[in-house]
């Protein structure tokens, strides 16, 4: 068991700083578009070669957990995720930030973030060895079911028409064949360029489609960006703190699904903070409100994809399979230092361990005054800033983002294109989420379907490998209950909460 | 630039890639990375003879993960297949990381991957073979494919290369220096520690090195339809 020595160890003034700077780092680079939490800890690696492993972790851990927390300023403030995982923080946060409620919004999410990042952290410091088996009963079966489950997503985030929410997942999945395929190697709609042999890359298509099109509509609408609310100014912090201790049950929902989705080899913050969404609009009486501005939906995002950074660690540290993308750098920067992750770390290198974890969670702390302050600061900047400074700057950053990526300029031609289709497609009611979300499950779902395909036929039954595995059930019971939820509710008796104001009918929930 | 065999010969084959194997030089191969047969710590299969007896039993129904089609972790497969005479099916993975998951998740029955796997994930796995010529220093109990008879000695080598319009004096002067970094004794500490293999090809020797792989690469290539 973890002893309270080893807190005191990640203590020492170095250690803070270091956890203070990352922060702070971490959330600036998190909040510009393209540049993500996986690019931030990447550049840093060399630096840490010449620390102590416990301070290069702690550097590298404050990083990623500051730079998922930034992620939200670009989404509340510019309809535009920061980092992947905030695509869900965009749905409620732009239009909070719409309406002059952006200052709540920011306060809303880092308090959210702060709450996720603990409970990952605390999964991480208490449960870490049990809780990594679960990354190794997903096979490529329970991988390709998974996606379909969250392809169902569909439905929850196309707000207004499901039919168009369906046919942008369909063309989501579409492009994500592009390229050579992850398994067989076949080269597919490349039209016999060599630009498009590596397929679209997610980064780029996410800041065409999220970026480029409020961009297009900046330069379009003659109105000012965000508009000025006339009460005073500050942190909100109070009412932050209530609208918090109200939907805590949600929080805490988000925050445990954000961990074990960071479990999940492959699958990141973008995932957790999609699916947390998805769940707390099920669950909650306001769920007609959300899309429109229901800090519900921030909280859920934000805690869940802060959550993932604890979460991913889990197999990173104890299997030695990184769980989230930025933990495949952290895992390579910890084999250089000569750490060796195993089953055996949390016993043979535990004064490592331990005081990274407590590190990260000293980190996560920081980030509650430095990310209100930052918060604050960057609210205050984009809400300040004449359009034309605006844009061009945030244009600006989207280019070096993207062409950061694979230093491809290429890619900046993708993301061009697919982000004027984006805004077209939009002027016609087709949002951006339901395409991402294909193109991000895609892959996913083709990759575990060939390879269970492969094993299944080489093992025997198709079928059983496919439909008979234990856990396999378990997912496809919770797609059916997600399809046929309406009709579900409908049988037994429950009230359809749809397009009903709550306030005139307290206390009629039966569950 | 860094560059890696098989990638280096084998993508070219597959089709219009945008560049040929003659479009870049290698001036230098400084380690490879050994190719290895890996299954679980609690696998009953505890060693290659058992692989091979189990893999004939059964034809066609041992999974054998690895990183990617074309691959180094392809062609060993290909290769050792022939060799032991033996049928067994490839699932590819997206890198070596999946592939060893699979692995430790059991969802395969064993993994072609790299010595290094060996030192990083330590007792999770078992190496049943390293396709050296001799036994490598960190793992003095694994066997090579060559003294349990089957001839293999690959794996994915890595070194440098240089535009062909490079001048010849200072192809020669890249090698002599990646040479001398070979020598240094940390670093070959370091390198054997992480389970690699150091090689020493330089730019004269470099001509052989690279028909001979060209050879075993076309061959495994051609009679399994990899390249069109």
């Amino acid at each position: 068991m973890p002893t309270f020595d080893y807190f005191f160890e990640a203590l020492t003034p170095l250690r803070l700083l270091l956890a203070l700077a990352g922060v702070i780092g971490g959330t600036i680079v998190g909040s510009l578009p393209g540049l993500t939490a996986t690019m931030a800890i990447a550049i840093l690696v060399p630096l840490t070669f010449s620390m102590e492993p416990i301070s290069a972790l702690i550097l590298m851990g404050a990083i990623y957990t500051g730079a998922i927390y930034g992620g939200a300023f670009a989404a509340i403030l510019l309809n535009t995720p920061g980092t992947p995982s905030a695509i869900a923080t965009t749905f409620d946060g732009y239009p909070m930030a719409k309406r002059g409620d952006g200052d709540l919004a920011i306060t809303l999410a880092c308090l959210a973030s702060v709450f996720g990042g603990l409970v990952g952290a605390c999964f991480l410091l208490a449960l870490a060895p049990p809780l990594a088996d679960v990354a190794l009963a997903v096979g490529p079966v329970e991988y390709f079911w998974l996606a379909v489950l969250g392809l169902t997503l569909i439905a929850t985030i196309s707000r207004g028409n499901l039919l168009k929410g369906l046919i942008g997942g369909t063309l989501g999945l579409l492009l994500s064949c592009i390229g050579v395929a992850e398994i067989s190697a076949d080269i597919r709609f490349t039209f016999g360029t060599q630009t498009l042999l590596g397929g679209i890359e997610l980064i780029s298509a996410l800041i065409g489609f999220y970026c480029l099109p409020v961009l297009l509509d900046l330069m379009v609408t003659p109105e000012r960006h965000l508009r000025v609310a006339n009460r005073s100014q500050g942190l909100r912090l109070r009412e932050a703190w209530l609208i918090s201790w109200r939907s805590r049950w949600n929080l805490v929902r988000s925050s445990i699904i954000g961990t074990l989705v960071g479990i999940l080899p492959g699958a990141g913050g973008s995932i957790g903070g999609l699916i947390a969404y998805a769940q707390a609009k099920r669950a909650s009486p306001n769920r007609h409100r959300f899309g429109t501005g229901e800090p519900e939906g921030i909280q859920a995002t934000e805690s869940a994809n802060n959550a993932t950074v604890g979460g991913g660690l889990i197999p990173t540290l104890v299997l030695g399979i990184p769980g989230t993308p930025p933990d495949a750098v952290i895992l390579g920067a910890m084999l250089v230092q000569g750490v060796q992750v195993g089953p055996n770390l949390f016993q043979d290198e535990a004064p490592i361990v331990y005081t990274f974890v407590f590190g990260l969670l000293l980190a996560t702390i920081i980030m509650l005054p430095v990310g209100l302050f930052i918060g604050r600061y960057a609210y205050k900047l984009i809400v300040a800033v004449p359009k034309v400074l605006l844009v061009p700057s945030v244009a600006f950053t989207t280019l070096i983002g993207t062409f950061a990526i694979r230093n491809s300029v290429a890619d900046i031609a993708i993301m061009v294109i697919l982000g004027t289709l984006g805004w077209v497609l939009n002027r016609f009611g087709y949002e951006p989420s339901p395409i991402v979300l294909g193109l991000i499950l895609g892959r996913i779902a083709e990759q575990g379907f060939v390879q269970g395909l492969i094993i299944g036929a080489a093992t025997g039954s198709v079928y059983t490998m496919f439909f008979l595995r234990p856990l396999s059930i378990g997912i496809l019971i919770c797609i059916g209950f997600t399809l046929f939820y309406p009709l579900i509710a409908a049988m037994l008796g429950f009230r359809q909460w749809h397009e009903r104001p709550k306030v005139h009918q307290p206390h009629q929930r039966k569950s | 630039m860094g560059i890696n065999l098989p990638h280096l010969i084998i993508q070219p084959l597959q089709g219009n890639i945008g560049y040929t194997a003659d479009d870049i030089i290698p001036v230098h191969f400084f380690h490879y990375t050994p190719d290895a047969l890996i299954v679980h710590q609690n696998s009953e299969i505890l060693s290659l003879e058992e692989f091979v007896k189990h893999a004939k039993s059964i034809p066609g129904a041992v999974t054998l993960s690895g990183s990617g089609k074309g691959s180094a972790n392809h062609i060993a497969k290909i290769r050792f297949d022939t060799l032991a005479n033996i049928e067994t099916t490839y699932v590819p993975f997206r890198g070596t990381g999946a592939a060893i998951t699979a692995v430790l998740g059991k969802q395969v029955t064993a993994q072609w991957g790299y010595s290094s796997a060996g030192a990083a994930y330590g007792d999770q796995i078992r190496l049943l073979a390293i396709a050296m010529e001799t036994r490598h220093p960190r793992f003095p109990n694994v066997p090579t494919f060559r003294e349990l008879g089957y001839d293999l000695v690959s794996g994915a080598y890595r070194g440098i290369a240089v535009p062909n319009s490079t001048s010849e004096g200072l192809r020669q002067r890249l090698s002599t220096l990646m040479s001398e970094i070979n020598q240094d004794a940390t670093f070959i500490d370091k390198m054997e520690e992480g389970g690699f293999a150091l090689i020493d090809v330089t730019y004269d020797q470099m001509d052989d090195f690279m028909a001979q792989k060209k050879r075993d690469y076309k061959i495994v290539a051609n009679s399994t339809g990899l390249a069109p």
